[in-house]
Formats: structure tokens, C-alpha cells, sequence
């Protein structure tokens, strides 16, 4: 791996914020400007700073370095890399307050950061290690997924063998099913994964496609360690009619998964 | 408005003004008040942040009417979703999602916490520029203060803003 030095400015200067997590790096690094930040030679840049110095950044920044934005509370949302050149990011964690970022996730951030190759690669894919703590490509899919998912755990939830565990998963219990729109059919989740109507046969050879957009909308190079995804395309692909319902384990495996990563941040009454 | 444009706005509030401009004027207000330093455009900006209010609470107050709105509500689907899986379909799958939220977020009294926040803070915003208006002098400590607390206070109540989702298919999030 080619390393590349990353430097910090944190407007606030705050030993429990950003310049907090970079106390390692060396003095020299740690800037007192953003107009410092950007004459200096260090390829990737760590920031807390007000819109106004980000705008200067994602206008300046060339395209050989890279930059990531901290915030204090709640972390960036998801977004589109900004920049002239896509290269400037937003971490979806805290530095400070609930769900902060952790040192072991800082230091995940620092040797990602460090290697010369996560500019071009950071555009397409997320780095497993920091996975969830990086902003990458669009998951319109997995978030329509998501939503398609809950209804069918509702429907689930008045099955007698797998009901309770259905409510659990839940956490709540939103709404009674419908007989209207009974949701669990892979018929959806066709329309969702292929983003196409239900087709009677061929649908096997959108295997490869389907595969890849949600590699990409996962940030991962392959869905090895998200086998749940390879059994939820399966599942889909050959069913018999779009009216099959889909499994519980499959219904239940993504659902988990994809409510870790996109679910409703759960509130209290504090 | 669309998720999107309310995020946009509630972050420009809260972050942009709330916690970047507000806290941050007057944490530099009561270093002066407190004669640890001199600053002598610090008074005066304070009250020219005072005085743009009027012009930034109207955002802060459209985000909490959106939100409830969405809690007493059920939405419309985009026309776009509605072709795609069909009409019910989409006002049944929005529904568990929106009574879902309403649930595990406490959406409702976070909503309500945040008005009553917005309240206070828009009457000791008031009273502050009334007398920065009439004496023409920074402010006492103990003001600052009480508009520093209300000021975080807002800020941390908007933080936990969320929404329900208001679209399925045409869902525009990143990862």
C-alpha cells in the first residue's frame, strides 16, 4: 500500500472533538486554517469547519487528494461525494454525543485514508473496514427494499409459527396487515431489484446485473459476507409466479440487515 | 416538502445557524461580558444575529410542521411509486413505515419538545435585542447565559429530528 499523510483542521480546536481522535498526528499536520490546510502538501485532509470553509474545499481541492468531514453531532447523511471531483466525503458518524465515533473506528478512517488508492476506489466502492462510516454510491434499492421488508415482517407477524419473532423484529407493532395490499409477494421485490415489471422467464439472466447493483449499492466487491442478498436474488429469480410469498429466513436475514443499516433511529422519551 | 428539502433545511437551521452562528457569538459574547477578553465587533454581532432571526425562524418553523404533520397523517404516494407497485401497495407500505417511526423515534413528543424549545428561545431572543436596542450594551452574564442554554437546547432537540420516508422507489439515499 502507497501511504499518503493525512493532516486535520478542526475550527474548534477541541481536544474532545476532531483534534481530539488526530492527537497522534504530527504537529505539523494539525492546521490552524483552511487556507493552510489547502496550500499544504498532505494528500487527505480530516475537517470540522462551517460551510463556508467546506464550500472553499470541495471548490479547491485537487483531484489527487482526498477529504473527509467531521461533524459533531449526528454524523453527515448519506450524500453523493461533493467536490470538483468527487473526492470530498462526510462521515456518517459523530465525533461527540450518542453513536459517536469510536478511537477504533478513527483509526479504521486513518489507514483507509492512508493508502494513495481510496481516491478512484472511494467513488465506486466502500472499503469493508469502513463500512458504515463513509458515504459512497446510492441505495435507492436497499432502501426500497427496506421499506417492502417491514410490511412483509407485519404480514409475517400473524404467522403462528414465526409471528412473535416477527414482532420482535419489528420492535413496535405499526399497523395490522392488510388484505388490500398484501405486500409479501416477489413480484415486488422483483420490480424493486430489477427495476422492471414482473417478465414469466428469463429472469436468470439479470442474475449477474441484479448481483451488481447490489454489490455497489452495499459498497462491497462481492456479496460473499452478505449471502442473505445471493438467497433474496435466487429466491426472486426462480419463483414460479410473482405471486409466491418470499421466505421467512430470507424475509427475516435482510431485513436484519438492512434495518441495522438503514432502520428508523430508535428514539426514547428522555 | 419532500425528505430531501427537509433535511436540507433543518440542517441550514441548526447546524448553519443555532450551533455555527448562535453558540458559537455568544460563548465570544460572555468571554467579553466576563472581561476575559476584548472584543468590540462581539456586541454587534450578536445583534445583527438577533435582528436576521426573524428571517431564519420561519424554516425552523416549517420543519416542525412538516414533522407534524407526518405524525398525524398518513401521505400520499408519489405518482412514480403508485405505477410501479400500485396505489394501495405503496399507501400500505408508507403506513407501516410512517406508524413504525411514529414508535421507535417517539416522533410525536420529540416534535412537541422542539416547539416548546423554539418557543422559548424566540422570547428570550426578543427580550435580548430589546435590550441590546435600548441600552446599547452587551448584554449581563446571566442573560447570555440563559440564551446560550435555550440556544442548546434547541439545537439538541433538532438534532434528533427524523421523518418517515415518502417515497419507495424513488428513495434517493446514499451509502
Amino acid at each position: 500500500m502507497m501511504a499518503m499523510t493525512i493532516g486535520c483542521f478542526d475550527k474548534a480546536h477541541d481536544p474532545n472533538g476532531l483534534e481530539g481522535f488526530a492527537s497522534s498526528f504530527r504537529r505539523e499536520d494539525v492546521f490552524s486554517s483552511i487556507d493552510e490546510a489547502l496550500k499544504s502538501s498532505v494528500g487527505c485532509l480530516f475537517v470540522h469547519v462551517e460551510d463556508s470553509d467546506w464550500e472553499k474545499l470541495c471548490e479547491n481541492l485537487s483531484k489527487e487528494r482526498v477529504a473527509l468531514r467531521f461533524t459533531t453531532s449526528k454524523g453527515y447523511p448519506r450524500s453523493r461525494p461533493k467536490g470538483k471531483h468527487d473526492n470530498c466525503f462526510g462521515c456518517l458518524k459523530p465525533t461527540k454525543n450518542d453513536e459517536k465515533l469510536t478511537v477504533g473506528e478513527f483509526s479504521a478512517l486513518v489507514a483507509a485514508f492512508s493508502d494513495i488508492n481510496i481516491v478512484p476506489q472511494l467513488c465506486t466502492s466502500i472499503p469493508m473496514e469502513i463500512r458504515g462510516l463513509v458515504a459512497c454510491s446510492t441505495v435507492h434499492r436497499l432502501r426500497a427494499l427496506h421499506i417492502l421488508l417491514q410490511a412483509c415482517i407485519v404480514e409475517w407477524g400473524d404467522n403462528p409459527e414465526h409471528g412473535t419473532e416477527a414482532i420482535e423484529l419489528l420492535g413496535c407493532h405499526p399497523a395490522p396487515s392488510s388484505v388490500y395490499a398484501r405486500p409479501n409477494r416477489v413480484g415486488f421485490f422483483y420490480r424493486i431489484l430489477a427495476d422492471s415489471s414482473w417478465v414469466g422467464e428469463k429472469r436468470s439472466v439479470l442474475e449477474t446485473t441484479i448481483t451488481e447493483d447490489l454489490q455497489r449499492e452495499l459498497g462491497v466487491n462481492t456479496l460473499e459476507s452478505n449471502f442473505e442478498f445471493v438467497k433474496l436474488v435466487r429466491e426472486v429469480l426462480t419463483a414460479d409466479n410473482e405471486n409466491v410469498p418470499l421466505s421467512w429466513d430470507v424475509t427475516k436475514a435482510v431485513f436484519k440487515q438492512l434495518d441495522k443499516e438503514l432502520g428508523t433511529p430508535r428514539g426514547n422519551d428522555s | 416538502m419532500m425528505n430531501g428539502e427537509w433535511e436540507r433545511q433543518r440542517s441550514a437551521f441548526n447546524h448553519g445557524w443555532v450551533k455555527n452562528r448562535l453558540v458559537a457569538c455568544l460563548l465570544r459574547c460572555k468571554r467579553v461580558a466576563s472581561g476575559l477578553v476584548q472584543d468590540d465587533n462581539a456586541q454587534s454581532d450578536l445583534f445583527d444575529l438577533l435582528i436576521g432571526w426573524e428571517g431564519v425562524r420561519p424554516s425552523a418553523v416549517q420543519v416542525l410542521l412538516e414533522m407534524e404533520s407526518r405524525v398525524h397523517n398518513a401521505l400520499d404516494p408519489l405518482s412514480s411509486d403508485s405505477l410501479a407497485l400500485g396505489e394501495p401497495t405503496c399507501r400500505y407500505l408508507l403506513e407501516v413505515d410512517r406508524l413504525r417511526w411514529l414508535q421507535l423515534t417517539n416522533a410525536e413528543k420529540l416534535g412537541k419538545d422542539a416547539a416548546k424549545a423554539l418557543e422559548n428561545i424566540d422570547d428570550v431572543i426578543r427580550r435580548t435585542r430589546r435590550r441590546l436596542q435600548d441600552s446599547g450594551t452587551m448584554p449581563d452574564e446571566e442573560m447570555l447565559r440563559g440564551l446560550e442554554e435555550r440556544a442548546r437546547r434547541l439545537g439538541g432537540l433538532f438534532s434528533s429530528l427524523t421523518l418517515c420516508q415518502d417515497a419507495i422507489l424513488s428513495a434517493d439515499e446514499y451509502i
